[in-house]
């Protein structure tokens, strides 16, 4: 039997295809060659930091260091990694659908991608940049370096991310399977839906503001600049109006797999759907209205700090909503200790932390002290890398299966799990205490005092990184030598998991019937 | 009750009059009209208040009748009702904070 | 499956959708979406209108006075019009009249390069004086920082609306093209009713930009 690796071969096949799970793994390439370049990135910063003097990177170099960073690793990375591989893989199969509503056009968005990373890419390469990801104003209209070049190519990267997220939102209204309700659908689901509202409405701002950036930089447009008397906290406000909901369109899809992971691996229905789903929309809509806590110390009138202030605490009270809902889940269930579960309870505790810092920096009168520190680097680190990186690494362990038709080993999987955890929880646990003592980011050299700290991540960022190179190892070889798996190894009442595995081109033999619910686990599998 | 996918289409196919273009095409005209006539008349900001209030009601018919919001689905109306309220959200956070420095 | 009675070849029902008016559907609640983008593209700029209008509030009043107003008047009404006559294009279509869709078609073609021209004609004059955007800003008549961002504004809100003019050109040539050649016929009006909504939404954009660079008050 032919599945959709082997039913057409040769590297047209691939490259012009549009099949949504062979456009799912072209940019899981893509995806992953970036998490890559943007962790060489890092260890370079983090080696640097080690002595508190110049070690090996002058200022200039170490500027643009944590700028090409935070550039790739938001940018190319984050923001597009989970929708891109698996909203594409699986959101059709979730649906029942033989493909997503726009094939032709998911395809163009994996070339403007890769158009813009190119662009982005060359930029880092010919001049690179040294504004910090923010392009703060009136430095990004002046930089010696590569800005306009740069921001240009995270503006397609942008278009790309547009066109995802609308393909994905008209292939959940026009593509459900007959019988399925919206109030029957996945949790997976839900959650690439709020997150691809979030990419279609956002997006365009921060197009915007990049533009006018790259256009004052190259041609002397100069909106933002004060000798013509423009505003630079204007740049801060379309900037962040995008950057705000934008983690959440990183945090959201990774709650979407925790919901998928909780309950297969606790064989239980989630202990409320409707809050889950909820939630997600919830976040979706709240995360719009928070942006100018960015922006405490900016200069901002006392009227916005207050109201962005509280807005910002209500947006955790639809995470804790969800975490609740998880642990409760979890309760009632039988838990199985997998690779994928080992990441989620790494989420939670790292999610929950980190989400709590959220609520402490989102309090402006404790921000004045945190921001501009490793406190606030910590606070997203915690987010991203604790939340969202390892829901990811989570669903390539609980979707590799389905996904190649092979098992990855699970000893392996643990050891790199407890690798990436551990080498995480000692990299950034020490910056919240640097951040807290008053060491603030974007600092090349620091005074000795903050020395210890400073090794202690280091040496974390070194165990993080071998755990992830393990990972990637493993992975690799289970990708060729890896038992063959059967169709539902982890029992799952997933609809995903109806398919065979690997799934034909078309996702299912027949055309799917929904006849019980995605998380039906008082009732047999099919 | 929102329609169905197929009865939009069966609407679309059977056009009926189209006098509603007729109409909508000379209420926008009319409403130009006035925001013209209005702006001899009136004062500073409250001015400039009232014109892009006319020009809201423009645009709302152009939605309504030329691009046949009247008879779209619920989602593809809240798509449109959306957009323009975070336009509208992202211009009050600006104004709120460059208004009150 | 519905029987249309038209003219013209049965449009073909792609594998993922389950029939022709989910089909539909989503071709018309994608055309929404990416409108939907495209305002928002806007957005940004509406934002530093509200903030600099809110700060040089004379500057920005006073600077309105230099804009022509005869201008600015004449293209929105050819843009409603035209939003009419595209209107009027789908219309016909759909009761198959090919020939009224394309008089309609061409008429509303005709106005947007209308529009065009007066703006060239407007950017030429703004030159003559003087007028740039940006740090090229050199208008002796008003120096002053409130009216450089009031211009720059100005250029850089209705260039963008241009661009989308001239794709909105493109895109309506295209169709009338495929109209002509008996592509898209009353069977499958969905391109001409896409470049349709998306002309639309340039016209709504001009209704706004009309009253913020043209129309003083006080």
């Amino acid at each position: 039997m032919t599945s959709y690796l082997t039913e057409t071969t040769g590297i047209k096949s691939w490259l012009l295809t549009k099949d949504h799970k062979r456009i799912g793994l072209l940019f899981m390439i893509a995806t992953a060659l970036a998490l890559m370049l943007g962790g060489v990135f890092a260890l370079l910063i983090r080696f640097e930091l080690v002595s508190p003097g110049p070690d090996f990177l002058d200022g200039l170099t170490y500027n643009q260091m944590f700028t090409h960073h935070g550039v790739v690793m938001v940018f190319l990375f984050m923001v597009p990694v989970i929708p891109t591989v698996f909203g594409n893989f699986f959101l059709p199969m979730m649906l029942g659908a033989p493909d997503v509503a726009f094939p032709r056009l998911n395809l163009a968005s994996f070339y403007v991608y890769c158009a813009g990373a190119a662009i982005v890419l060359a930029a880092l390469w010919f001049g690179g940049i040294d504004t910090g990801w923010t392009f703060y104003t009136p430095y990004s209209a002046t930089s010696p370096t590569s800005v306009a070049t740069a921001a240009f190519g995270v503006f397609v990267v942008g278009v790309s991310s547009i066109l995802t997220g609308l393909n994905f939102i008209v292939t959940v209204h026009t593509l459900r399977a007959k019988n399925l309700r919206w109030l029957e659908m996945p949790l997976f689901v839900w959650a690439i839906y709020a997150t691809a509202i979030i990419q279609v409405i956002a997006t365009p701002v921060l197009g915007m503001s990049l533009l006018l950036v790259a256009l004052d930089h190259a041609w002397g447009l100069g909106i933002f600049d004060p000798s013509m008397g423009g505003d630079p906290v204007l740049f801060q406000h379309l900037f962040w109006f995008y950057s705000h909901p934008a983690v959440y369109i990183m945090i959201l899809p990774a709650m979407g797999v925790v919901s998928e992971v909780v309950c297969t691996f606790s064989h239980n229905r989630p202990s409320s759907y409707r809050a889950i789903a909820f939630s997600s929309l919830g976040i979706a809509f709240i995360g719009f209205l928070t942006w100018g806590h960015h922006m405490f110390v900016a200069g901002m009138s006392v009227v916005d700090v207050g109201v962005f202030g509280i807005l910002s605490m209500m947006v955790a009270i639809f995470s804790a909503i969800k975490v609740f809902t998880w642990t409760i889940t979890l309760k009632h269930g039988r838990i199985r200790f997998t690779t994928p579960m080992l990441y989620f309870f790494g989420f939670m505790f790292l999610f929950v932390f980190g989400g709590m810092t959220g609520v402490a920096v989102a309090t402006s009168s404790l921000d004045v002290h945190w921001t501009d520190t490793y406190f606030v680097v910590a606070h997203f680190h915690f987010i991203m890398v604790g939340g969202t990186l390892t829901m990811y690494l989570a669903a390539i362990h609980y979707w590799f299966p389905k996904m190649f038709g092979r098992m990855y080993p699970e000893r392996w999987g643990l050891i790199g799990a407890a690798g990436v955890i551990l080498g995480f929880i000692f990299t950034f646990t020490p910056q919240f205490l640097l951040g807290n003592a008053g060491m603030p980011r974007r600092y090349w050299t620091y005074p000795p005092d903050y020395q210890w700290l400073n090794v202690a991540s280091t040496a974390g960022a070194t165990i993080l990184a071998l755990g992830l190179l393990v990972t990637l190892g493993y992975l690799i070889w289970a990708l060729f030598k890896g038992p063959k798996a059967e169709r539902n190894p982890w029992g799952s009442r997933g609809y995903e998991w109806l398919a065979p595995t690997p799934p034909p081109v078309h996702n299912f033999e027949a055309p799917l019937e929904i006849t019980r619910g995605p998380y039906d686990y008082h009732l047999p599998e099919t | 009750m929102d329609k169905t996918e197929s009865q939009v289409m069966a609407e679309r196919e059977h056009p009926g009059s189209g006098g509603k273009y007729v109409f909508a095409l000379i209420a926008l005209l009319c409403l130009t009209a006035l925001t013209f006539g209005l702006h001899y008349v009136t004062v500073g900001e409250l001015g400039m208040i009232v014109a892009l209030t006319i020009a809201a009601v423009k645009v709302t018919i152009v939605g309504l009748v030329f691009m046949e919001l009247r008879r779209s689905m619920v989602a593809t109306r809240t798509v449109a009702a959306v957009a323009v309220v975070f336009v509208v959200l992202l211009c009050l956070g600006v104004f709120a904070d460059v208004g009150f420095r | 499956m519905t029987d249309h009675g038209h003219q013209g070849p049965a449009p073909r029902v792609a594998i993922q959708f389950q029939d022709l008016a989910k089909q539909e559907h989503a071709a018309h609640f994608g055309m929404w979406l990416f409108l939907g983008s495209e305002l928002l593209l806007f957005a940004g700029l509406f934002g530093l209108y509200t903030a600099y209008r809110t700060r040089y509030a004379t500057a920005f009043a006073e600077a309105v006075h230099h804009n022509a107003l005869w201008i600015g008047t004449t293209n929105v009404v050819i843009l409603i019009v035209s939003s009419f006559t595209v209107a009027w294009a789908v219309h016909s279509l759909r009761r198959d009249r090919r020939r009224t869709t394309l008089w309609s078609l061409a008429i509303t073609m005709l106005l947007g390069l209308l529009f065009l021209v007066f703006k060239g004609i407007e950017y030429g004059i703004h030159f003559r004086d003087g007028v740039f955007p940006g740090h090229y800003y050199a208008y002796q008549e008003m120096p002053g920082h409130g009216a450089q961002l009031f211009f720059t504004l100005y250029y850089f809100m209705t260039g963008l609306h241009a661009l989308h003019m001239i794709g909105g050109l493109a895109a309506i040539g295209w169709v009338a093209a495929r109209v002509a050649r008996g592509k898209t016929t009353a069977a499958y009006p969905i391109p001409l009713e896409l470049g349709a909504l998306y002309w639309h939404l340039v016209d709504s954009i001009w209704i706004f930009l009309w009253p913020m660079f043209y129309l003083t008050t006080g």
